[in-house]
């Protein structure tokens, strides 16, 4: 009885310390409050490194929980280093708030965001590091949040992965890339003929020369890249490195459920062809390092959004770089996540 | 909207609670079982039956015979997402239970679906901050309000003349202030104790 009194009193001391905000291994969880909006924040990883590095997650819609989720080789490694700030964006994943259309605007997320920077600078002090990282749609944001210089200045980096730049020329960018991989896989592949008539059907649209497209008329270059997509892993183009899901569901509160049964986009898609006009007139602002990462069989934001985006900023040649990873598509993190992860470090190593 | 719904929570549960028809008394128990959605996500919930209806296809010298019973179930349940919130669920359940008796050992199964409807508040866990002008506030305390509507499925047996063993799958929506529709599985395993020996 006696021991079990002080086991307890033991037990109950250790829940009651006080965690450790600078530590290698920290685990802090936040709420952020703003503008009827209630956001997760997960800071996971190595906090004495000062270094912050903001995972924004993809959709519009998605939820960071899907870089734990999808693939802990990737995260793991990179939190050995570094702090990784996990941010689900206002009603996406375990956000939670008002469902107010009106305020699912870009503008909106972009002050949702820099609201996050500032708390963890409130937090962590003024010092930290922080590097922003966007994956698909997170790139997207990640973009329009650096055109404003002050905001630009928060940040030592940008890491873009997979990353919508400008929405309008994705789905030609897409096209091309799509051809370039049928002529790859024609001579090679057992899925021959249906490359040959995803060839044709990509150059009917090509021909076409649709020049703007919109939210609606988008849907056949989606409809291709699916079917391309299919073929890429019908041919094993791509590495798989997948975590047990199951360790994301009970860990980080991973919904798969939600992910199926609630798409949150709103109207953001519209708004990212109107947005459009401001890419090709802002992307000169941008004067920080710029790291792109792509798969090489990615036909969902291709490559080619990489090279438009590198091709336009204002950073000098020395401090922009594209990484083509050979065995991945639009996941990078799924298909080749160590390889990703050393990338960033490498990355964050020189601009820290 | 919340205090309406607590509201009326709390008027069909005193309702239910005190205006039982006495003869049924017999049959009231409560449950105490583990609650964990998919699983595995800690949780508990606490139940109390009282019996609506009761019919009894008794015949003399068969070995077995089927019970009907309607019972509304007054229900609270806490599960937790870690590092995430505390939920707590108020609610109703209108269970269906067919229960076979075996006349000589007067062992018995239930088979027990039912309909749920409930308040589920989310607390936040971790630090809450909350923007101010340019600035931010820390605050003790915040969450989410939604209903749920929800399906189930119990199964249930004598242990002894005290306790009967539970095992149960459930589902239910949560209709969030972000019109949100979230879907919740949670199996059950735990017990019921009865009130008096029946």
């Amino acid at each position: 009885m006696k021991y079990l009194l002080v086991a307890l009193i033991a037990l109950m001391l250790i829940n009651c310390s006080p965690e450790e905000i600078f530590s290698d291994h920290a685990r802090h969880d936040y709420w952020l409050l703003h503008e009827g909006a209630k956001l997760p924040i997960i800071v996971e990883g190595n906090t004495n490194s000062m270094i912050f590095l903001i995972l924004l997650h993809g959709g519009p819609g998605g939820s960071a929980q899907e870089f734990n989720a999808s693939s802990k080789a990737f995260t793991d490694n990179l939190e050995n280093d570094y702090a990784l700030v996990y941010y689900d964006q206002r009603n996406s994943g375990l956000a939670r708030g008002e469902w107010d259309e009106e305020k699912l605007t870009i503008e909106q997320h972009i002050e949702d965001l820099d609201k996050v920077l500032e708390l963890l600078k409130h937090k962590y002090g003024a010092d930290i590091k922080l590097f922003l990282a966007g994956h698909s749609w997170g790139s997207y944001l990640a973009t329009a949040y650096l055109f404003d210089a002050t905001q630009q200045s928060k940040v030592n980096s940008f890491i873009n992965i997979n990353g919508a730049i400008h929405r309008n020329l994705r789905n030609a960018h897409n096209l091309k890339t799509i051809n370039e991989i049928a002529d790859e896989q024609i001579p090679i592949s057992s899925n021959a003929d249906a490359w040959s008539n995803l060839k044709n059907d990509v150059q009917e649209e090509i021909d076409k020369n649709i020049e703007i497209y919109d939210a609606k008329t988008e849907s056949i270059p989606n409809t291709l890249k699916s079917k391309a997509s299919d073929l890429i892993l019908s041919d094993n183009l791509l590495d798989q490195n997948l975590n047990g899901i199951g360790a994301s569901i009970y860990n980080d509160n991973y919904d798969p459920f939600l992910m199926l049964s609630n798409e949150r986009k709103g109207t953001l898609i519209e708004q990212m062809y109107l947005f459009d006009n401001t890419v090709e007139t802002s992307l000169q602002n941008l004067n920080l390092p710029v790291l792109c990462i792509y798969g090489k069989y990615d036909v969902t934001t291709s490559l080619y959004q990489g090279i438009y985006l590198q091709d336009n900023i204002s950073t000098i040649e020395a401090d922009k770089k594209i990484v083509i990873l050979e065995k991945s598509g639009h996941s990078t993190m799924k298909n080749e996540p160590i390889l990703l992860a050393e990338e960033i470090k490498e990355w964050i190593e020189n601009y820290k | 909207m919340k205090d309406s719904i607590v509201m009326f929570l709390l008027f069909f549960s005193m309702n239910f609670v005190y205006c039982q028809d006495i003869s049924k008394k017999d049959f009231k128990n409560i449950g105490i079982n583990y609650f964990g959605e998919l699983g595995l996500r800690p949780g508990i919930e606490i139940d109390f039956g009282f019996p609506l209806k009761i019919k009894e296809n008794k015949k003399d010298n068969k070995k077995k015979y089927l019970s009907h019973f309607i019972y509304l179930r007054p229900t609270l349940a806490y599960f937790h997402y870690p590092h995430n919130s505390n939920n707590f669920q108020l609610g109703f359940k209108f269970n269906y239970q067919f229960k076979t008796v075996n006349t000589f050992t007067n062992r018995y199964l239930n088979f027990e679906p039912y309909l749920k409807i409930a308040y589920l508040r989310k607390s936040f866990i971790g630090e809450i901050y909350e923007t101010v002008n340019e600035d931010f506030i820390e605050k003790n305390n915040a969450g989410t309000n939604s209903y749920t509507l929800g399906l189930g499925l119990d199964f249930g047996g004598y242990l002894n003349q005290r306790i009967d063993w539970l095992f149960g799958v459930e589902y239910f929506s949560e209709f969030t202030s972000d019109q949100l529709i979230l879907h919740r599985f949670l199996a059950k395993l735990g017990i019921r104790i009865k009130l008096n020996n029946v």
